[in-house]
């Protein structure tokens, strides 16, 4: 019934699987700061041969990946649309009355393309490989300096998880009052704006109240359980930092290098 | 108005990735009539009864509503007199009330179908009466009842819309006892004031004390439809083989008839099998002493 | 025998809709398996939250063991008694079995490396250890129950009320989670206290000991056996018999003596004219 795939964890056993989520996290992050800075096709040409190696490394059929762009398409189309008509400079290429493609507007369209992509298949690649506790978890881990500023980062760790694990439920809460709301005749599509705004209550309402109720009993089977504070708590999974880690640290360094080069030969 | 299902498959998704659930299913929905539908969890009873009032389209095959047909091709904007005519009510219904009062919500429906306020207002109130509603409490809001109470209120939405035939499932589910009698009342009250029913139930004594036309899903096909004596007829092995458990006053009459015993007929309540049962005792075997 | 729970005189009234429990006592005894039955609304939730100081009551006592529950008790009580809740969706904290398994054990500052046993252990009990990684919204009413009761179990609770546990199961669910009572009962003996909060009877005839609320009063206090007889108050009460029970009434048969489905058929049989 879903065929989002981005944000969605798929399970396998692929190499990427078996790294700490702390060290993906900081690959992505730093792959997609790096992209931010490629200025030519041979830093594009270095990124996509990094990322082509990250996508075999999860074991995952390209088939996924595909799926996971094709609901973007019409995003990436209507990037490519203003950096054609809007780029400017010359030579012009092609003329339509006061609407030019010149060549500059078509590299630079090319360019942002190849950017989206590839930014959005890397973090395709961590979500994909990365249960959403693993990454709640590694986030908490990455921002555990910040509780020198009084940042309840446990708190926000366990938040994010709880969050996210209501997610499929809450989903699927919507789908019956949507039902049970059509059934009564609701129709969301026709009519003004404020029309359109006020149909919505009959679905917001019922959702609203559900996930108060939901809540409160989440809170009380929460205290039964002898939950106290986030903080002082052990943890089932230890994040840990191993040799593959290791090896990941090194390729990233490597791609860091190997991108500056690239960019200012 | 009669329901009919022909030759319907269903799948969920598109593409390569379609999950079939429904599998040439011919039925019909007889009108006037109580018709169960039962099977165990995951059988396919909740998609094939969203197909009653084209919440799900079918894939292939038709749904034929009265003068109505929907097929995979019928669009959205032409549902709406098939929703008006079929109402539906989920399980837990009142966690799908939203309006201000207990009247505006009941309101909601007929309004939607087209009714004016004063319309949709004495629709509201007759509905609200016949599922035994205190018409005190008809302003209050309904975040501040009973768990009963809003049930009833969440009824009343559906009935107010005066379907022709309403969908149940499993309406009496976290009801207590005393509860779940009032409601199977209720049922059985809006049938034989003309109303179609069809109820999905989990539980035999209701299907037994309810139905007259039973329909059981299995894997996503009809494994059996027909009258409610019918199908409790059918040995218990029968039943072992679909997952489903026997009511118990008919698993205590089959007991009873291999224990010798003879029924002229299949007891729909516990009075009815004592009433049949009596004449074949000798209650004289008691004597004085007690049978520990 | 000692007493696991004791209320005595309690006083507890809902903060909008007024009084509920007057001077209300009730024990549960150690290794004993008490049904709490009544209709909606009669308090017997109110009781299982009561007890959990999960609400605040305004008079009398309540003691867990030899601990008075108060503020200062409170976590020694919350790791003596376990709870399951109704809803399967709404106690489920963990992204996956394991992990929610894992929340009480965390709560408790179990070290990392003695965990892994321990779930392994409790969802052994309840029969879902083959389903350690799997993400509830895979799962079953009936299964997440189980790994509510094993999340409970992996704490080595004495006590575990089961607060309508299976009013949300399909009947497959709900024998599940009884058959697995049942096992879990037989295991620990004496050991484990458990409280049931019901309306099923076919639950309450499992259990040693039933108490009948009504409005926050306790109305009945005795064997399943004895308490079936009474069919007629029960139905006052909003609540039934079980088949065996009523039928036999109707038959006018006046046999002191509970009998289960099975004893009567046997029994009717010696009787055919």
């Amino acid at each position: 019934m879903n065929n989002l795939v981005i944000g969605q964890f798929v399970p396998g056993d692929g190499l990427l699987y078996r790294l700490d989520p702390r060290t993906k996290i900081l690959m992505t992050i730093v792959y997609v700061f790096m992209l931010v800075f490629a200025n030519g096709w041979t830093t594009y040409l270095w990124s996509a041969a990094f990322l082509l190696l990250a996508l075999i490394l999860t074991k995952q059929g390209l088939g996924l990946y595909w799926r996971g762009i094709k609901p973007i398409l019409w995003l990436i189309l209507f990037t490519v649309v203003l950096q054609l008509l809007f780029s400017g400079g010359t030579p012009v290429l092609f003329a339509l009355g006061p609407v030019k493609v010149t060549a500059p507007g078509l590299m630079n369209a090319i360019y942002v393309v190849v950017r989206f992509v590839l930014i959005v298949l890397m973090s395709t690649i961590l979500t994909i490989t990365t249960p959403p506790t693993a990454i709640a978890s590694a986030i908490e881990s990455l921002l555990k300096p910040l509780k020198v500023l009084r940042v309840p980062v446990a708190e926000l760790a366990l938040m994010l998880s709880i969050a996210l694990r209501f997610v499929p439920l809450l989903m699927g809460e919507t789908d019956k009052i949507m039902k049970a709301q059509k059934s009564r005749g609701m129709s969301l599509s026709t009519g003004s704006l404020v029309k359109r705004a006020k149909a919505v209550i009959p679905l917001l309402v019922p959702l609203f109240v559900g996930a108060l109720q939901r809540a409160l009993d989440l809170a009380n089977a929460m205290e039964v359980r002898g939950f106290e504070s986030a903080e002082g708590r052990t943890r089932y999974r230890e994040l840990a930092y191993g040799r593959d880690d290791t090896l990941a640290f090194f390729a990233t360094l490597l791609f860091f290098l190997g991108f500056i080069w690239l960019s200012i030969l | 108005m009669v329901i009919n299902i022909e030759g319907l498959d269903f799948a969920y998704g598109a593409g390569k990735q379609t999950v079939p659930v429904l599998k040439d299913i011919n039925l019909t929905i007889e009108s006037g009539k109580i018709t169960a539908i039962i099977g165990q969890t995951g059988s396919g009873k909740s998609t094939l009864v969203q197909q009653l009032n084209a919440l799900l389209k079918p894939t292939a095959g038709q749904v034929v509503v009265g003068e109505q047909v929907v097929t995979s091709q019928t669009k959205e904007k032409d549902l709406a007199p098939i929703r008006a005519k079929v109402g539906m009510v989920f399980q837990f219904p009142e966690s799908q009330l939203f309006a201000p009062t207990v009247l505006e919500d009941v309101m909601y429906g007929p309004l939607n179908f087209g009714a004016s306020q004063k319309e949709a207002k004495e629709a509201a109130e007759k509905a609200l009466s016949a599922v035994g509603f205190d018409q005190k409490l008809y302003e209050q809001s309904p975040f501040n009842l009973s768990g009963g109470q809003m049930r009833r209120v969440a009824l009343a939405g559906v009935l107010a819309m005066n379907p022709e035939t309403m969908v149940f499932d499993e309406p009496a589910a976290g009801l207590d006892p005393a509860g779940q009698a009032e409601l199977l009342q209720l049922l059985k009250d809006l049938r034989d004031s003309g109303k179609t029913i069809v109820l999905i139930s989990h539980q035999m004594e209701q299907v037994l004390a309810l139905a007259d036309q039973v329909v059981v899903m299995k894997d996503g096909q009809v494994a059996a439809a027909e009258a409610v004596d019918t199908l409790f007829s059918r040995p218990k092995a029968w039943f072992e083989e679909q997952h489903l458990d026997l009511p118990e006053t008919i698993a205590f009459q089959k007991e009873m008839e291999a224990a010798g015993f003879t029924f002229d007929h299949l007891a729909k309540t516990g009075a009815d099998l004592a009433a049949q049962l009596k004449g074949q005792l000798d209650l004289s075997k008691l004597g004085g002493d007690h049978h520990e | 025998m000692t007493d696991a729970i004791t209320i005595k005189n309690l006083t507890y009234s809902y903060p909008e809709q007024g009084g509920l429990f007057q001077d209300f006592s009730l024990s549960v005894k150690e290794g004993e398996w008490l049904a709490i039955v009544g209709h909606n609304g009669s308090g017997k939730s109110t009781l299982a939250k009561l007890i959990l100081g999960l609400l605040d009551f305004e008079e009398g006592r309540i003691k867990v063991f030899d601990q008075v529950l108060s503020e200062q008790t409170l976590a020694a009580v919350r790791s003596t008694v376990g709870m399951v809740f109704q809803n399967p969706d709404n106690q489920f904290v963990g992204a996956t079995v394991a992990d929610d398994v894992a929340f009480g054990l965390e709560n408790r500052q179990i070290p990392s490396l003695e965990m892994p046993a321990k779930i392994e252990k409790a969802l052994k009990q309840v029969g879902m250890n083959a389903y350690a990684d799997r993400e509830p919204h895979t799962l079953s009413g009936g299964q997440k129950q189980r790994v509510a009761m094993a999340s409970v179990l992996a704490l080595e609770p004495k006590v575990i009320i089961l607060d309508e546990a299976t009013a949300m199961l399909d009947p497959e669910g709900k024998q599940a989670v009884l058959q697995n009572l049942k096992e879990l009962k037989a295991r620990y003996q004496d050991e484990l206290t458990l409280i049931m909060i019901t309306h099923d009877m076919e639950e309450a005839a499992m259990a040693d000991r039933v108490a009948v609320i009504d409005d926050g009063k306790l109305i009945f206090d005795e064997k399943p056996e004895t308490l079936f007889l009474k069919g007629e108050r029960l139905r006052e009460l909003g609540l039934t018999q079980p088949f065996a029970m009523a039928l036999r009434e109707q038959l006018g048969i006046q046999n002191p003596a509970y009998q289960t489905t099975q004893e009567l058929v046997a029994w009717l049989s010696t009787l055919k004219a």
